[in-house]
This record gives C-alpha cells, sequence and structure tokens, in this order.
C-alpha cells in the first residue's frame, strides 16, 4: 500500500535551470557512467597511454645514458620520428576508438527513440536543435576527452625531461588540439547520424560500425577502380586518422588538404542532416 | 502524461523525475529537491531508486503523473492513466488526480475510454470523434440534452393498436403492468403528450430516467440510433 504525502508544495523558480542541451548531454553522461562498459576501455587505452608515455621516456634514456649509446642508431630506424611521431601520439588504436565511439554514440538518439521520450523533451522547453546539439555534444566530446590525454601527457612528459629539445614538440598541442577537435566532430557526427536512424541501441551501434566499415570498404573499391587516391577521402577512419599528419606536417599523409577538407565537410554535413531530419517532432515517435 | 509507456528504462524513478525538472528550468538542486516531493506525493516511496524496468504498471502510472507535476503546471493532460490497472490500482490513481485537482488547483484534462472513470473524476465532458467535437458541455447538462429514456404511464391499459404505435415516439425497452420503458426518437417530451391525444388515451405520468454515460456517449456519437 503506498504512503502518500499530505500535499505539494508549488516548485520552486523555474528560470535558474541549466541550458537544456547541457541537461541532455549531463544525462547521457550518467546514463554512460551506468553502463559500466568503460572498465574494458579505459584498461585498453590506459596501457595505450602508458606505452605512449614510457615511449618518451625509453627516448630520453637513449639520448641521455651513454650505456644505451650503440642503441640510438637502431632505435632511430625502428621508431617513428619527427612529425610522424607527433602525428602518431593521436593514434590510440584508431578501431578501437571507432569501436568505443560506436558503442556508445549508437544508442545515444536510438535509445530515447526505443523508450519514445523525445516527444516528452519537446513538449517541456527543449527545442530539437538543443536536442541535436546535445548528442552532438556528447558524442563528438567522447573522443576528444580520450585522446586529450594522448596529446598533452605525452608532452608534458617530454617537457619535464628533455624540455625544448624532446621528442614531443613545444608547440605539438597547439597543432594536435585542432585535429583532434575535427577528428571527434567527424566521429561524433557519424554516429549521432547512424543512431537516428535506429530504433534500438543495438541497432544504433550495428549503423554506426556498418557505415564506417561499409564507407572504407567503398572508398577501397572506388580507389582500385578509379586509380584516385583522393577518394580516400569516404572514408572516416581514414579522415580521422589524416588529419593529425596534416596539422603536424608529416612529409607524406594519407591525403592532401583538399580531399580530407572535402571529405571531412561531406561527412559532417550528411550526417548532421540526417540527425536533424530524424530527431524532428514529427519523426520522434517510430 | 502520454498513454504509452514513455519512461527512461535505465533510470531510477527519482533521476528521471530529476531530469524532466531540470528540463523544465529547475536549478539542478531544486530538480533533485522536487523529485523527491512529487515522488512522495504519488506514493512512490522506497521504490524510486531502482531502475523503472523493474516497476509494476501501476508504479509505473505515477511516474508519468510525477514527471507531469514536477514543474508544478497550471493544466495536466493525462491519456488514459488508469490503462492497465486493476480496480484497486484505478481507484487511488482516480483519486490521485482528484488530489491533483483539489488540492493543487492544476486544471487536468483526462482522456479515456473508461467511462466510470470520466463519470467519477470530471466535472465537464468533451465527446470526440474522429477529431471532431460531437457534443460538450457539464456532465449533468449534457445529460440533461441527450436524455431520451422515459417511462410512461396511462390512465387505461393501452390496446395491441396502441402498444403498437408506441413505436411512432421511439424504442420500447420494457412494458411491465401498464409501464411503458422507452427511448424516445427525439428528445421532445410535449410530443408525446401529442402522441397520446391523436391515439385517444390519457398519459398521467412521464419519468426522466437516469441515463448511463455510455448511453449519452452513443447518443452524442449516432444521434439517429438508439442506445
Amino acid at each position: 500500500m503506498p504512503i502518500y504525502a499530505p500535499t505539494l508544495p508549488p516548485a520552486p523558480d523555474l528560470r535558474h535551470g541549466h541550458p537544456p542541451a547541457l541537461v541532455l548531454m549531463r544525462f547521457d553522461l550518467a546514463r554512460l557512467w551506468r553502463q559500466k562498459i568503460g572498465r574494458f576501455f579505459g584498461f585498453a587505452f590506459l596501457i595505450l597511454l602508458l606505452w605512449k608515455v614510457a615511449r618518451i621516456y625509453v627516448d630520453h634514456l637513449l639520448q641521455t645514458n651513454q650505456t644505451f649509446k650503440p642503441m640510438q642508431d637502431f632505435a632511430k630506424t625502428i621508431l617513428t620520428q619527427g612529425a610522424d611521431f607527433q602525428a602518431d601520439l593521436l593514434n590510440p588504436a584508431s578501431y578501437l576508438l571507432w569501436f568505443l565511439v560506436a558503442l556508445v554514440g549508437g544508442g545515444l538518439v536510438a535509445r530515447d527513440t526505443l523508450y519514445r521520450v523525445r516527444p516528452l523533451m519537446y513538449a517541456h522547453p527543449v527545442a530539437p536543435r538543443d536536442y541535436l546539439l546535445a548528442k552532438l555534444g556528447f558524442a563528438s566530446a567522447l573522443p576528444f576527452a580520450i585522446l586529450l590525454p594522448f596529446a598533452l601527457l605525452p608532452w608534458l612528459m617530454s617537457l619535464l625531461l628533455a624540455g625544448f629539445n624532446g621528442p614531443v614538440w613545444a608547440t605539438a598541442p597547439l597543432r594536435l588540439l585542432p585535429a583532434m577537435a575535427i577528428s571527434s566532430a567527424l566521429m561524433g557526427a557519424l554516429a549521432v547520424g547512424a543512431s537516428s536512424m535506429a530504433a534500438t541501441p543495438r541497432a544504433g551501434i550495428g549503423w554506426v560500425l556498418g557505415l564506417v566499415l561499409g564507407t572504407a570498404a567503398l572508398a577501397s573499391m572506388l580507389q582500385g577502380l578509379t586509380g584516385l587516391p583522393a577518394v580516400q577521402a569516404l572514408n572516416p577512419v581514414l579522415l580521422a586518422e589524416t588529419w593529425p599528419q596534416l596539422f603536424v606536417g608529416v612529409a607524406h599523409p594519407l591525403m592532401g588538404w583538399g580531399p580530407a577538407v572535402l571529405g571531412t565537410a561531406a561527412h559532417l554535413a550528411l550526417w548532421t542532416f540526417v540527425a536533424a531530419r530524424r530527431t524532428l517532432p514529427s519523426e520522434a515517435v517510430i | 502524461m502520454p498513454e504509452y509507456d514513455a519512461l527512461i528504462e535505465d533510470a531510477s524513478a527519482y533521476e528521471q523525475v530529476a531530469f524532466w525538472g531540470e528540463l523544465s528550468g529547475l536549478a539542478p538542486e531544486a530538480a533533485r529537491d522536487r523529485a523527491h516531493e512529487v515522488l512522495y506525493f504519488v506514493g512512490l516511496d522506497e521504490a524510486r531508486y531502482r531502475p523503472v524496468s523493474g516497476y509494476s504498471t501501476g508504479m509505473r502510472q505515477r511516474v508519468k503523473l510525477a514527471q507531469a507535476l514536477v514543474h508544478s503546471p497550471e493544466l495536466i493532460f493525462l491519456d488514459e492513466p488508469t490503462n492497465g490497472l486493476d480496480p484497486d490500482g484505478r481507484r487511488r490513481m482516480l483519486d490521485l488526480v482528484l488530489r491533483v485537482h483539489a488540492e493543487l488547483g492544476t486544471g487536468v484534462i483526462l482522456a479515456s475510454h473508461l467511462l466510470g472513470d470520466v463519470e467519477r473524476v470530471a466535472d465537464q465532458l468533451v465527446i470526440l470523434d474522429q477529431g471532431q467535437i460531437k457534443a460538450a458541455g457539464s456532465m449533468a447538462g449534457l445529460r440533461k440534452a441527450l436524455a431520451r429514456r422515459v417511462e410512461l404511464r396511462f390512465l387505461d391499459p393501452l390496446d395491441a393498436a396502441q402498444e403498437a404505435a408506441l413505436a411512432d415516439l421511439g424504442i420500447v425497452l420494457e412494458a411491465r403492468n401498464g409501464l411503458y420503458d422507452l427511448e424516445l426518437r427525439e428528445a421532445d417530451s410535449a410530443g408525446i403528450f401529442r402522441w397520446a391525444e391523436s391515439k385517444g388515451t390519457t398519459l398521467i405520468q412521464v419519468t426522466p430516467r437516469h441515463d448511463r454515460l455510455d448511453e449519452v456517449l452513443i447518443r452524442a456519437l449516432h444521434p439517429q440510433t438508439g442506445a
């Protein structure tokens, strides 16, 4: 037998809340926390991060300790150096990051579709624009937050050990952070677009993985048929890997500025458009 | 409050009511306090911390009502709030609806196919059919306007021809000991007297019968047919 309160006091002032997009993003973060999928990915990314940081220390030892002097030349031949090394900092197992984005991003919109809560959100002061902004923001902030320690920790370690002469350039974050932002936005837009086409979170994961692998396969086939390397700009995985290379200026990037800009812009526009269409109030209930 | 289960299944009642409060413009801390108050008001105590996926139908309906009340609206729409509830659960939910109106001063628009529920809580009625308003007004007013059931008593027993002629007035539902229970074709009591005069009989009593709400509804939807 339920126990009812004697009465209900009036609600407090409704003008002190946070913007709806921020509230939605916080709720998605709490939801992600509950899903407990971070243990595997946390462990995997931690190992990769330790490896990157350890390499800085090993490099420092090779440079400063006379005992390791004979190994220096050998190390230079097997380990990436210079601009390639800077770009490689942001490559923490690219497919692992895409898989995490699919696992989390695939359910972002699809879960709301499954639970049919989007019409209720629109009945509250949440505009479709707020909803889209929150989902894109969250899906993009996640890979950005994961990549952030990969850009900053090795840089900090290098500065502490060797100052401006370390293996990581002193200006590296200025080049890596914009590249991370673009790659993360690409991942987020694709994940939200795919999720908006799905009716369940599992289907959303399938859509993200299908689109990522499907466009990669399509790009490879088209390149084989046409012989044009620029068509690889269709491949979102390659695009995400290309941006750090372009910003740090490696000698032979996966693709040039032109195809990278066009490919990224096309993906961003297409998937944002799909997500916007699929989250209109008229599409809110299946 | 929608008819279907618009609940975030992987969140607790407390989390989602606070979430809806925040979306309505409450500050985070105020939304959390408010979620406790509203859930206590609708009768969800310790269960509020459990994920909604494990709730019974009655609890789910109460969470939906709490979601609707979290920001103290002036008007709430309740779509089939007693769907899937047992008689006891229905009674409790309707008690809550009455409390919402009486104690909080919130206007309630309740959509329901269960006329017993409507009869219990509503004071104004709108009958809709395919988006068109078929009848609207107070419960008593509608009953009066659409009342067609009458009981007729004549001074002398009617002969067979007069009994057969009763069909001119409407449908004879029951005839016993000189009393005739009729559903009139038109809500025109003067016409009964004219009919009696034309048939050479004396009408001594016309008693309007209490129409059930379903009879009122059917008459509003199908004015030409009987209940």
